[in-house]
């Protein structure tokens, strides 16, 4: 699997909302929002990427 | 002849006849509690009446005049009293009005106890990297959660401690469960406690104190889902997501993968729009900037042209004025030559001038032998005056 087993899903949506949240303001400096639109748009195909290929993993626990 | 005991003596040998555990089944009369310790009941059917005493702690089910159990217990003639009655070891609850109304007592009590509170629900992850469950592995109840959770979403860790569901053992084995969880570093942020559903008598372990207790104490909040949408269990009241279904419970815990995709294109759409919304704001502010600094600049350079204009207005000015004074010079020269007193002295007047060349206007002015200079048309002379008395008639003449 070409994933990167580095990869957080959960921290990379979270990175994702942030960026979201961080457009929702009024007043941004245009480098930074660059910047920040590239890391979403990364972070979208990163989490769609990983959407693609990821399946779930089933364990028992030994008591 | 028989032999003469003590009280004590007798009583000691009937507990000692009469020892052994029975199980008695029968209907709870006067059922009261004693300092909040001691429990004492009737157990009675249509004939006979036996009383029974134990203790909280070994009385699982909240009981009820009316209900009809089964006791577990060995009798006993207690000294002090002379009473007759069953020390209570365990009390089993026996068919569904009786576990009915088990159900809804404890239900009450922990409902006042706060444990069902709305505000102590926790929010659940909303995507979750590691899950636990808890049910038993060969259940259609997780072989349901399984397949919604594969059709929803991917990338879960799914950890299954495997419980009995039903019978004696569920209720300990699944707060096993939840402590496993609690107390092991497993990593799972949410936990799920499902099974199929059943008779109240099956769903008797999500019923009881210890597990309703154990999903209250959980760190990791918890969903439950408990059989087919018309089962309820007090599980369900406590857990901090109540699922109508085991199925349910996966679409509770995980996103599902389509919903998510769109949310996704959207978010990136929202920033994308946002962008180019403020790139356009920023557009036109450089744009206004760039008209308020070309026009604080544009003011000098307009005067500076205005007054290239004037200039060169000037010698236009410069021509008109000098007409205007050749105009007045030569309307000057008209007047002159009308005034020259020279072209009235050619018309026979003359002009008496003192010695000093002060023209004379007044006789009064020429005393006796002063000199003067009369001057004609052509030439002059000069004269003296011989008498000052006919001043008056010469002034006349020479005027």
């Amino acid at each position: 699997m070409a994933i990167d087993k580095k990869f957080n899903f959960a921290k990379s949506y979270q990175d994702l909302q942030k960026i979201v949240e961080w457009f929702e303001k009024e007043e941004v400096d245009l480098e930074e929002g660059i910047t920040k639109f590239e890391e979403g748009s990364k972070i979208v195909t990163d989490l769609k990427n990983y959407l693609e290929k990821m399946e779930n993993k089933i364990k028992e626990l030994k008591k | 002849m028989l032999p003469v005991m003590t009280v004590s003596e007798f009583i000691e040998q009937v507990n000692g006849i009469i020892a052994g555990e029975f199980v008695i089944e029968g209907e709870v009369s006067q059922y009261k509690i004693s300092q909040g310790k001691w429990i004492f009941f009737d157990l009675k059917d249509d004939k006979a009446v036996v009383n029974c005493f134990a203790t909280v702690f070994n009385l699982t089910h909240p009981l009820e005049d009316g209900m009809k159990i089964r006791v577990l217990g060995y009798p006993k003639v207690h000294d002090k009293s002379g009473r007759f009655s069953v020390t209570v070891q365990k009390v089993e609850l026996v068919g569904e009005g009786s576990l009915k109304k088990a159900y809804l007592l404890l239900k009450k009590k922990l409902e006042d106890e706060g444990l069902f509170a709305i505000e102590r629900k926790r929010a659940l992850p909303k995507i979750p990297m590691k899950v636990g469950v808890i049910a038993s592995r060969d259940s259609a109840a997780f072989g349901d959660f399984i397949r919604i959770l594969n059709n929803r979403w991917g990338g879960v860790e799914v950890n299954l401690f495997h419980v009995v569901v039903q019978g004696e053992q569920a209720p300990l084995e699944i707060t096993q469960a939840f402590n496993y969880f609690n107390t092991h570093d497993t990593g799972c942020e949410v936990l799920v406690l499902i099974r199929g559903g059943g008779s109240l008598e099956d769903l008797a372990a999500f019923n009881s104190e210890e597990v309703v207790r154990a999903v209250y104490g959980s760190k990791i909040p918890v969903v439950c889902g408990v059989g087919h949408e018309r089962d309820e269990s007090l599980a369900d009241f406590v857990a901090d997501r109540r699922a109508s279904t085991p199925s349910n419970a996966a679409e509770i815990v995980v996103p599902d993968k389509a919903d998510f995709l769109n949310e996704l294109d959207f978010s990136l759409e929202h920033i994308f729009s946002s962008m180019q919304n403020k790139i356009h704001r920023w557009r036109r502010l450089v744009e206004q900037n760039l008209y308020t600094i070309s026009s604080v600049l544009e003011a000098p350079l307009q005067k500076c042209r205005n007054l290239i204009l004037d200039f060169n207005r000037v010698p236009q000015t410069l021509q008109s004025v000098l007409s205007q004074r050749q105009a007045f010079v030569l309307s000057a020269q008209r007047l002159f030559k009308n005034v020259d007193p020279k072209r009235v002295l050619k018309r026979g007047y003359s002009i008496v001038k003192n010695a000093k060349g002060v023209l004379v206007k007044d006789a009064k002015q020429l005393d006796i032998g002063a000199e003067f200079v009369v001057e004609f048309g052509q030439g002059s002379v000069l004269g003296e005056v011989l008498d000052p008395k006919n001043k008056k008639i010469k002034q006349g003449k020479l005027l």
